[in-house]
């Protein structure tokens, strides 16, 4: 057994909508890895949080007539009682609407500031007049400039899949008022990412990334990195930067800084020490847990923002694909967009821990729930292979013996078999390769039953019995 | 030796299946396993009634499962809050019963609305200078999402008019207009059949 200091954390759940099956993917995943980890006996702490911040929840809360601070709260709750549900065990959950967040926002804004990796311009965005606030790409509607489909996002064509510019959208209204947008200027602030070239070619390519997040991060790297735009104009749902009235951190600042934010808020809880994770000469481990639709966020800006604010870089970013239903995308109207709700009404979350863990690997390929096969795995395996065991040996047990085992072990050689496979079952948890692990487990499960079926251990019980 | 073996599968198990892991431990009268890297088998070990720990996935709560997610589906489509789902019911619930004396107190008034002015720095509120019979009143209403100033000039409509005087970021406000809708876009203030004028009360 070891010893080691890990830090896990999952993605975290934006708060404006419900946990579904897609999210858990990766929370049961992150799971079944801290709980190996623990039983191991590592110290080994997962923490999470809500994200809570930016345009979306500021409209949301509007829509509702509620304040955004209700909101997430409100969602909050409801995500942790999902997770928890779902067997999920943080150490802690937690908001990026902190005190905790807010000051490792502004220490790190600051640190990069002044090191000269924050630079400021003006740049012209698409206002909508009517609600006086700055719109982002995707509440800009209109259409299509290469295809001419209507009702399309600012950012791209759902029709035909061009991308383009919020401006060079035909007959464009604002998704929130209907109205026309203006242009109009404003101060934003950029990170320098361009910066870190060096520092991101040598990092991505030291062993922190599986092969084919490698890969994609080189074209990025080889394509030159361009500042990243880290503020928003007021109004906006979020943490006000230090050294400019008016203007907010980017949401997607102030997310990944919430795993130190709730991390901090678990040592204050605990007495940990914060520095011995976070500081820049840290040896403990530190791993984050991403789909892959968060690559560009936690590979590149992440370790940068850390590596300039004189923060350590994470151990390892461990990246899953999507989830496809019955072999295809979730659909709402096919009724396979299922939320952790409904799905815990109606059956036993163990079951889709077990399925998901039987076909996860470690890589990004998207995994498939299909519901015959859910059935007849989780039955066969765990209803018929291992649960199977005990009650087709309680009952002699019981019956003959008052519930009492045996004094001596019948099959040491067969015990023993079962204790080797742990180094090799430990090994395939350790990297993620639970369908393995599952696979070596079931193979056992069928010699301990193939063993009941030769030696009829209920009619050699009959006989010591008899012979006593 | 069964159960032995079944004990080492319930501890590789655990990671992922840690609730019925636990009840195998109970069921096996053992303490919370550790990775069983140097396990001994249980012998002249006493164990406990053995309980079903897992039973098969019924195939209608899948079906079931799928409806309930198109349901799912209707109920947002049709635009209700997620807080109006949660309760099942389309309106809030009414309030605690109250006795006469308590409406007594409301002092409610037909107000007619002399003029409506955009409020500088607030993207909700409109400036209302109402009046409501022997008086004017300044009024903040939070309707600006609803109603422009057009709609609303020469509007009759229903105040409270007893309402203790509320200072807000833009002076005070004097009393409150009447409104039904859950907000945004979905705002309606009431008017009172022809005939009323400013001043009457609402009783």
């Amino acid at each position: 057994m070891s010893d080691r200091k890990i830090l896990v954390t999952s993605a975290l759940p934006y708060a404006n909508g419900p946990i579904h099956l897609g999210h858990l993917v990766e929370y049961i995943q992150t799971d079944i890895w801290v709980r190996f980890q623990k039983q191991r006996g590592n110290h080994c702490y997962f923490v999470c949080a809500d994200d809570t911040h930016g345009t979306p929840i500021m409209l949301k809360a509007d829509r509702e007539g509620i304040k955004p601070e209700q909101l997430i709260a409100q969602v909050g709750k409801e995500h942790l009682a999902d997770f928890t549900e779902f067997g999920v065990a943080f150490d802690n959950y937690h908001s990026t609407h902190s005190e905790e967040n807010k000051t490792f926002s502004s220490l790190i804004y600051i640190r990069l500031r002044d090191a000269g990796h924050i630079s400021s311009r003006t740049i012209t965005q698409a206002y909508d007049p009517v609600k006086a606030m700055f719109l982002p790409d995707r509440f800009i509607k209109g259409e299509c400039p290469k295809c001419g489909a209507a009702d399309q996002y600012g950012d791209g064509c759902e029709v035909c899949g061009a991308t383009y510019s919020p401006t060079e959208l035909k007959n464009a209204v604002s998704a929130i008022s209907g109205e026309k947008p203006i242009e109009k200027d404003s101060v934003h602030y950029f990170f320098n990412l361009a910066d870190f070239t060096g520092m991101l070619r040598d990092w991505t390519n030291a062993g922190h990334l599986q092969a084919e997040v490698c890969n994609k991060l080189a074209e990025w790297l080889d394509g030159g990195l361009q500042q990243w735009d880290i503020s928003r104009d007021a109004p906006y749902f979020g943490f006000e930067i230090p050294d400019a009235p008016g203007k907010y951190f980017y949401v997607w600042l102030d997310a990944p800084i919430g795993y130190m934010a709730s991390f901090k808020n678990l040592c204050d809880k605990q007495g940990l020490d914060f520095d011995e994770f976070w500081a820049e000469d840290s040896t403990a481990e530190l791993y984050h847990f991403i789909g892959k639709d968060i690559i560009y966020f936690h590979a590149l800006f992440w370790p940068a923002m850390l590596n300039g604010a004189h923060f350590r870089t994470p151990s390892a970013i461990f990246v899953h694909g999507f989830l496809t239903v019955n072999g295809e995308k979730m659909s709402k109207s096919r009724g396979t967009f299922i939320t952790a709700r409904t799905y815990l009404e109606h059956l036993n979350p163990e079951y889709l821990r077990y399925y998901f863990a039987a076909k996860l690997s470690a890589g990004v390929d998207d995994i498939d729930l299909n519901f015959d096969d859910f059935s007849q795995r989780v039955n066969s395996d765990l209803v018929g292979k291992v649960v199977n065991i005990a009650s087709r040996c309680s009952g002699f047990i019981s019956k003959r013996f008052a519930n009492v085992l045996s004094a001596s072990c019948s099959e040491p050689a067969l015990f023993q078999e079962f204790i080797n496979a742990n180094e090799q079952i430990a090994a395939f948890y350790e990297t993620r390769e639970f369908g393995k692990a599952m696979r070596e487990i079931m193979a056992l499960a069928d010699k301990a039953n193939q063993y009941i079926d030769e030696k009829k251990p209920w009619l050699i019980a009959k006989q010591e019995v008899q012979n006593a | 030796m069964g159960i032995n073996l079944f004990r080492l599968l319930a501890a590789f198990l655990k990671p992922v299946i840690p609730t019925l892991a636990e009840n195998a431990e109970n069921f096996l009268n053992i303490d919370s396993q550790a990775w069983p890297a140097d396990a001994r088998p249980l012998l002249n070990h006493a164990i406990n009634n053995f309980k079903p720990l897992m039973t098969r996935v019924d195939a209608d709560k899948i079906s079931a499962i799928v409806e309930a997610s198109k349901e799912n589906l209707e109920k947002t489509t049709d635009k209700r809050s997620t807080f109006a789902q949660r309760n099942e019911k389309k309106f809030e619930p009414i309030a605690d019963i109250i006795e006469f004396d308590d409406f007594a107190k409301l002092d409610l008034r037909i107000a007619k609305i002399i003029k409506a002015d955009q409020v500088e720095g607030s993207d909700k509120l409109l400036q209302l200078t109402v009046d409501i019979g022997d008086e004017t009143r300044n009024i903040f209403a939070g309707i600006k999402s609803a109603y422009t100033a057009e709609d609303l000039e020469g509007k009759l409509t229903l105040v409270i008019a007893n309402l203790a005087p509320r200072k807000m970021r833009f002076g005070y406000s004097e009393g409150m207009v009447l409104a039904a809708g859950p907000g945004g876009k979905d705002i309606w203030i009431l008017s009172p059949d022809k005939g009323a004028v400013a001043g009457m009360r609402v009783k």
